[in-house]
């Protein structure tokens, strides 16, 4: 017991503990600690992208006073991190064995980078008067406050790969592995936010007016993300060899370099070399709106495009031959279309390939009507060619719809196989739970849906346990019910031979503990 | 229980290869010489974009000179630079390198883009690197379809000054893009 602890009274540490185990706790699963992390992070973030901001005359001069109140909001919410953390120490495991708990926190390393953090706030609003721009730099000190979690994130990770090899590591690092842990999940969000902050760039870029005064703006932010995009590149096709089906250290990794995935990446930094190299000799300005690919890198964080992936794969050979069929229309329709318009319109159907755009638009329902027959030999035709078509264009939606239904019809049946023998124990620990809550999360199903499935099947393995089969499997077939009868009358004699007659024969003499029925089977039995 | 073993057996066979071998200093030299790349590469463009911001930054001078001498023009006043004025015979390119000329009121607009730039130049040409970083007038004429409407055109180098002239006003920008900086009466 600390000295603090001992004077303290004791509802004052009900509720110091009260606070510690709601906010601050991160040992625990049932409380808001992570999602006050989450909060102070993105609030860390949000005050240095406002930082930056706050140098671009055109966008800071005319919202002065809202970045104003959003630097006081963060203090005061930094403030308010500093004090409670101050107050709860003597619930740290940290501190709570040291004489002075309070007293140890405030010489931590993370506690004197939260008070640098606000402190020059403090200084100036008491009369110390600091440069504005060493004011800025200071403020620019608020990013330390991610250590807070990130230094854990960095030990768990030194810690899961002890042992290991660099190119080990740096697979662990970028892949979803069991000792990648926390700083691979931070390694992940932080591409998938400069992959959003670069498409919106992009994006934003294509506003003359915002493009007009945000252009250095946009090249720092676009090399960044280039530096960032391509350090992952590499390091992915240095460390695809300690995966699975890339062995091999040159053609292992020219596999992965081909894949689907290793292009995307590839892609999404090649137009910045190649504008920056070729620009004096080529006009490359087209290869910008390329930089909108690196929204395709999320497809590695989408866990359902894998299955859709998996369903146009797998229905391919179908969605071919209807396509072929598709094309066969579409050529077949505008040679007709160029046969009986030609004469009619001859600017309009002037040759085949123009009638293509015109078989295209009518066949897929779109008609824009700028190019229209006029013949009634030709209205006849586009009028027939038009109904087939609404069936011919939607085989191969309805075929890729029924074939992502199927597959995850599929997986959703292997979940609930793997269920089963995460159930072959009996229970379902923490970490098949966390296993389970993973492919529902892929799968989309709800929670409901797998308290659903987990009883579900902790009832057959009960039911298979004293020999028991479904309901369903006896209705349908009488001699599987004639032999779970006799089973069942064969587990009645085993009970009656284990129990103690007399004390059972006690318990169903008691009024109301059994029907007349089973007192009368007991009796048959017991006596047989 | 099988992933414990799975991860032991992995460290295992991790403990007898060695942490860091000469393959993974070539990987870490390798990303380092790339990095080393991307920011040499994201310096060059700054600086392009730098001077980009330079030239706008010059055009936007311009275009204010130009305003402001253009409604002196419209009013009859005194305009200081004689080849700008109305009643003047010179061509509009002479006012315009009157205007950046020594001791002339935008003195300080140069080519920031290219040692041997031009100040002004008719069109930016991915051809000609001298005009990357120029500054461009154009001359607006009304469309016949809709006379309210122009349409904007390179200069003639015998454009003259004695009359009323909408000019638009661009430049050459990084990559030889053409950025527009205003549409004004002169």
């Amino acid at each position: 017991m600390t000295e603090t602890q001992s004077t303290t009274p004791p509802q004052a540490n009900k509720v110091r503990r009260f606070i510690y185990r709601w906010l601050f706790n991160t040992n625990l699963d049932d409380n808001y600690a992570k999602s006050t992390e989450n909060f102070i992070s993105i609030l860390i973030v949000a005050n240095l992208v406002a930082l930056i901001v706050e140098n671009i005359d055109v966008v800071f001069q005319p919202y002065k006073s809202l970045f104003h109140f959003f630097d006081v909001f963060s203090l005061v919410v930094f403030s308010i991190e500093y004090v409670l953390r101050f107050y709860t120490a003597p619930e740290d495991e940290e501190f709570k064995g040291r004489k002075l708990p309070r007293l140890s926190y405030i010489f931590s390393p993370f506690a004197l980078i939260d008070l640098v953090a606000i402190l020059p706030f403090y200084l100036q609003f008491i009369g110390v008067n600091l440069d504005l721009r060493v004011l800025r730099a200071l403020r620019l000190l608020r990013l330390l406050k991610l250590l807070r979690v990130l230094v854990p994130a960095i030990q768990e990770f030194r810690k899961l790969n002890k042992g290991r090899t660099f190119r080990q590591q740096v697979y662990a690092l970028f892949h979803t592995t069991d000792t990648s842990g926390q700083l691979h999940e931070m390694v992940d969000n932080f591409v998938v936010w400069w992959v959003l902050i670069s498409v919106l760039a992009v994006i934003m870029e294509s506003v003359e007016s915002v493009h007009y005064h945000l252009n250095i703006e946009f090249i720092v932010l676009d090399a960044v993300a280039v530096a960032v995009f391509t350090v992952e590149y590499f390091a992915r096709i240095y460390s695809c060899v300690e995966g699975p089906g890339n062995a091999g250290a040159f053609f292992g990794r020219f596999r992965y370099a081909r894949s689907p995935l290793a292009v995307i990446d590839f892609l999404a930094v090649v137009p910045f070399y190649l504008e920056a190299l070729l620009q004096h000799l080529f006009d490359l300005r087209f290869l910008r709106i390329f930089r909108l690919m690196r929204l395709l890198k999320l497809t590695r964080q989408s866990k359902a495009t894998g299955t859709l992936l998996k369903a146009l794969q797998r229905e391919w050979p179908v969605i071919a031959a209807s396509t072929f069929i598709m094309l066969l229309m579409v050529i077949l329709m505008a040679s007709l279309g160029y046969l009986f318009e030609h004469e009619a319109q001859p600017e309009k159907f002037e040759n085949i390939p123009q009638s293509i755009y015109w078989a295209v638009v009518t066949l897929a329902s779109v008609g824009y009507g700028d190019i229209s027959p006029i013949t009634p030999i030709g209205r006849l035709m586009t009028s027939i060619m038009a109904l087939v078509g609404i069936g011919i264009f939607a085989v191969p939606a309805a075929i890729l719809a029924s074939a992502f239904n199927d597959q995850l019809h599929k997986e959703r049946e292997a979940m609930r196989a793997e269920l089963y023998v995460y159930m072959e124990d009996g229970v379902i620990d923490d970490d098949e739970m966390v296993k389970i809550q993973e492919v529902a999360s892929r799968l989309h199903i709800s929670q409901a849906e797998i308290d659903t499935l987990v009883e579900k099947a902790k009832n057959e393995r009960r039911a298979a346990e004293i020999g028991h089969l479904p309901i369903k499997s006896i209705a349908e077939h009488p001699e599987v019910a004639f032999e779970e009868f006799r089973a069942t009358i064969g587990h009645l004699r085993q009970i009656i031979a284990a129990g103690d007659r007399d004390t059972v024969s006690q318990i169903f003499a008691q009024e109301g503990r059994a029907t007349a029925l089973e007192k009368a089977i007991w009796e048959q039995m017991n006596r047989g | 229980m099988s992933t414990q073993n799975q991860s032991d057996d992995q460290h295992s066979a991790a403990a007898a290869q060695p942490y860091f071998t000469k393959y993974d200093a070539v990987f870490v030299i390798l990303l380092l010489i790339v990095l080393g790349l991307v920011v040499n590469l994201g310096y060059t463009t700054f600086k392009e974009g730098s001077e980009t911001e330079h030239t706008k930054s010059n055009a936007e001078q311009l275009v204010k000179w130009l305003e402001e001498t253009g409604k002196a023009r419209a009013e009859g006043k005194e305009v200081a630079l004689e080849s700008c004025r109305k009643d003047s015979e010179a061509m509009l390119q002479d006012c315009l390198m009157a205007v950046v000329a020594p001791g002339a009121p935008l003195a300080n607009i140069k080519n920031v883009a290219e040692k041997e730039g031009l100040i002004f130049s008719p069109k930016c040409d991915r051809e000609q690197l001298n005009t990357h970083g120029a500054i461009i007038v154009e001359k607006g004429t009304p469309k016949p379809t809709d006379p309210s409407a122009l349409t904007f055109a390179a200069m003639e180098t015998d454009e003259a000054v004695n009359q009323e002239l909408n000019l638009r006003v661009v430049v050459c920008g990084r990559g030889f893009s053409v950025i527009k900086i205003a549409e004004l009466k002169f």
